[in-house]
């Protein structure tokens, strides 16, 4: 990739395997990739894709077999136990289940207020002052919150408690691992509202990671798709999902189902078929070569590597989807 | 108004049933919860009915008590619940039915799938096993070789591939949309006249969901069943459902066939529904029109519109009197006193 305008993250050749007792898990396969200063960076892939061991392996938990995660002018993949300790509080993380990440028994200002404690910033009357302040920007009253504890809150505000927490620390990276996918339609509203507020105001550089195409494309500059531990795309969020190149992403584009019956007998019956291969034994070349409508023998032979489709748009695939290929539906639905 | 009927009739196509009785009529149906001194209006009043060959989605937020009345359709709710209101079921009452007839309505007339098939389905008998013993519950005379055959075939029909190999494997070795084809595969064994699923596909990847729900859809024509599709997921009712019933805190506060519900929009929850689904056309950064309050209270019967508390267009009438469900246009029912016009409702 070229165009780096400012990376706050680089991750180069990135590779994670786990060794279980039928093999080797390819979870993450060679991925590089930058996340840019104030830009989201979407991850969109399925269950199994390796998104989610992705966002962990670039922040060292655990960390990755091989390759580079460079951030600050450090590669965290070097730096040791304290080094680590000191860069992670600049990237700190929001997971999908709020109340399996929250301590039952703490109070919410308890919680908010662990990672200064931990790194101790300020007194101890700054610290709390700090904590009350947090509470605020993100939707919830101290006085009537503050002593609470998780048991005692809905989803919607366990989660605003888990976004206070990575706040705390004013950091300069923060990573979204299927923040609302766990919530309702309106309180993941609120939600998704909270984050653009926190993203204009703090100015912050996110890794939003998600299964929901529609919700990354809402709230990402740029994203990437994964496909069985190998980057498939990436690129402008409105050129990915609106004029999509590789095949798995026009087939995760065409299979959401659109709140909207227009044209619905088109997107039906038009599903790409088959199943996501075991990442005990991904296909060799092209993990995607299996389900693809445009597979040919090349695409076993040889992985294909990113290539420029346009601008900052790239694309892992030996037969790209002819532009504008797309249903006519699809495609206006994703580029208003 | 031309136009707006022509697309309502090319819709769900040509229905030769309209004539016929509904596979489903649910009137007035209402469940009360009552456990020591805590009672929960789980469902208030609801009236809906499923012709032979069409799908209805219920859509709502979780404790809209969408799930607590599709259990109450297939009497699956514990003693807690107070049931009152009429079900019928092929034109023949269904609620108050002593278990065991009612065990034989299920599966053979209506058959249920759920969210996670993991928990329904048993980890420790084989795939083949557990379809072929619903086949013998409700045909007695079927031998045990007859039923793994018939259960070979209807793997092969809800599309698992090498069905005679997946008969003899066990739940743990399929995937999470495998594991739900097979429990389509029993729902279907006595060719019920009415599935419904609850959040059948909810757990699924996306292509998955795509699969299975065209899958269910070639099945429904292929068997004359009609369906229910129990969903938080907007997209799912307009992608597949024939007709749309939005509820919200026990009511039903919306239900129109589903073009006239997406193109004509008229309850403002509907409304404010809609558009917090994250959609491809909107914006990046795009703010999601949405009001905050706290979840409305079912310890009480309604006396006001539950929906008062976040409704953008609440007036003094909202909060006297709980609206009832009205069918203010053909087909097109809501409960609301102060509905969204016309002309700013196309979406």
């Amino acid at each position: 990739m070229t165009d780096t305008a400012d990376p706050i993250l680089e991750v180069k050749n990135l590779v994670q395997q786990f060794h279980v007792s039928g093999g080797t898990v390819h979870a993450v396969s060679d991925i590089s990739f930058d996340i840019r200063s104030h830009e989201t960076l979407g991850l969109v892939g399925e269950s199994g894709s390796g998104k989610s061991t992705l966002a962990r392996a670039v922040l060292q938990a655990p960390s990755p077999k091989s390759g580079e995660v460079w951030f600050r002018g450090h590669d965290m993949t070097k730096q040791s136990k304290k080094e680590l300790f000191e860069t992670r509080r600049h990237i700190q993380t929001v997971f999908q289940d709020p109340f399996s990440s929250l301590d039952p028994k703490w109070t919410v200002r308890a919680i908010v207020r662990e990672p200064l404690d931990a790194y101790g910033v300020g007194t101890r009357r700054q610290r709390a002052e700090k904590v009350d302040a947090i509470l605020d920007m993100v939707g919830l009253d101290p006085t009537s919150f503050g002593n609470r504890k998780p048991p005692q809150l809905s989803g919607g505000q366990c989660q605003r408690v888990a976004i206070a927490r990575a706040l705390a620390l004013e950091p300069s990276l923060l990573i979204f691992d299927e923040v609302v996918s766990a919530l309702d339609v309106l309180t993941q509203a609120h939600i998704l509202n909270l984050l653009e507020k926190l993203r204009e105001e703090l100015q912050i550089s996110s890794l939003f990671v998600a299964h929901d195409l529609a919700l990354v494309k809402q709230v990402s500059d740029r994203v990437a798709v994964m496909y069985l531990g190998r980057l498939c795309e990436i690129g402008p969020a409105q050129s990915v999902l609106a004029r999509p190149r590789h095949h798995y992403t026009a087939a995760l584009v065409e299979a959401i189902p659109l709140p909207d019956p227009k044209n619905r007998d088109e997107r039906r019956g038009n599903v790409v078929a088959g199943e996501v291969p075991s990442p005990l034994a991904p296909p060799s070349g092209c993990p995607f070569r299996t389900r693809c409508p445009a597979a040919q023998a090349l695409c076993a032979a040889e992985m294909p590597p990113l290539t420029s489709m346009g601008p900052d748009h790239f694309v892992a695939c030996h037969f790209p989807v002819a532009e504008n290929a797309l249903p006519a539906s699809v495609v206006t639905a994703a580029a208003a | 108004m031309t136009t707006r009927t022509t697309v309502v009739a090319s819709e769900g196509a040509p229905d030769p049933m309209a004539t016929t009785a509904p596979v489903l009529e649910v009137e007035h149906l209402r469940v009360v919860f009552r456990q020591g001194e805590k009672t929960t209006y789980a469902v208030n009043d609801v009236s809906l009915s499923v012709p032979l060959g069409r799908t209805l989605a219920v859509i709502g937020e979780s404790g809209s008590g969408k799930s607590v009345m599709s259990r109450a359709l297939m009497g699956l709710l514990p003693t807690t619940a107070t049931i009152t209101g009429s079900v019928r079921l092929l034109g023949q009452e269904i609620l108050g039915l002593p278990e065991n007839d009612l065990r034989q309505r299920r599966g053979k007339d209506m058959a249920m799938i759920f969210q996670d098939p993991t928990r329904s389905l048993n980890p420790t008998m084989k795939i083949g096993t557990q379809i072929a013993e619903n086949i013998r519950i409700h045909e007695k005379d079927v031998s045990r070789k007859e039923a793994i055959a018939r259960a070979v075939e209807l793997l092969r029909v809800v599309r698992v591939p090498a069905p005679d190999r997946r008969v003899e494997e066990y739940p743990h070795q399929l995937s999470g949309g495998m594991r739900q084809r097979v429990m389509i595969a029993i729902a279907l064994a006595c060719q019920p006249k009415l599935l419904i699923a609850d959040e059948a596909t909810t757990a699924l990847d996306v292509t998955t969901q795509a699969q299975v729900m065209d899958l269910l859809l070639d099945l429904q024509q292929q068997f004359g069943m009609s369906m229910i599709l129990i969903s938080h997921d907007m997209g799912i009712a307009a992608t597949y459902a024939d007709d749309v019933a939005v509820m919200y805190a026990g009511d039903v506060v919306e239900r129109a066939p589903v073009t006239e519900l997406f193109g004509h929009v008229r309850m403002p929850y509907t409304r404010m529904l809609l558009d917090a689904v994250p959609r491809l056309d909107r914006p990046a950064h795009a703010l999601i029109p949405v009001t905050a309050a706290r979840p409305p209270d079912l310890s009480k019967a309604a006396t006001s519109c539950r929906f008062a508390a976040r409704c953008p267009r609440v007036q003094d009438d909202c909060l006297q009197t709980h609206p009832p469900l009205e069918e203010h246009e053909d087909k097109h029912a809501w409960a609301c006193f102060h509905p969204i016009p016309l002309e700013r409702t196309s979406a």
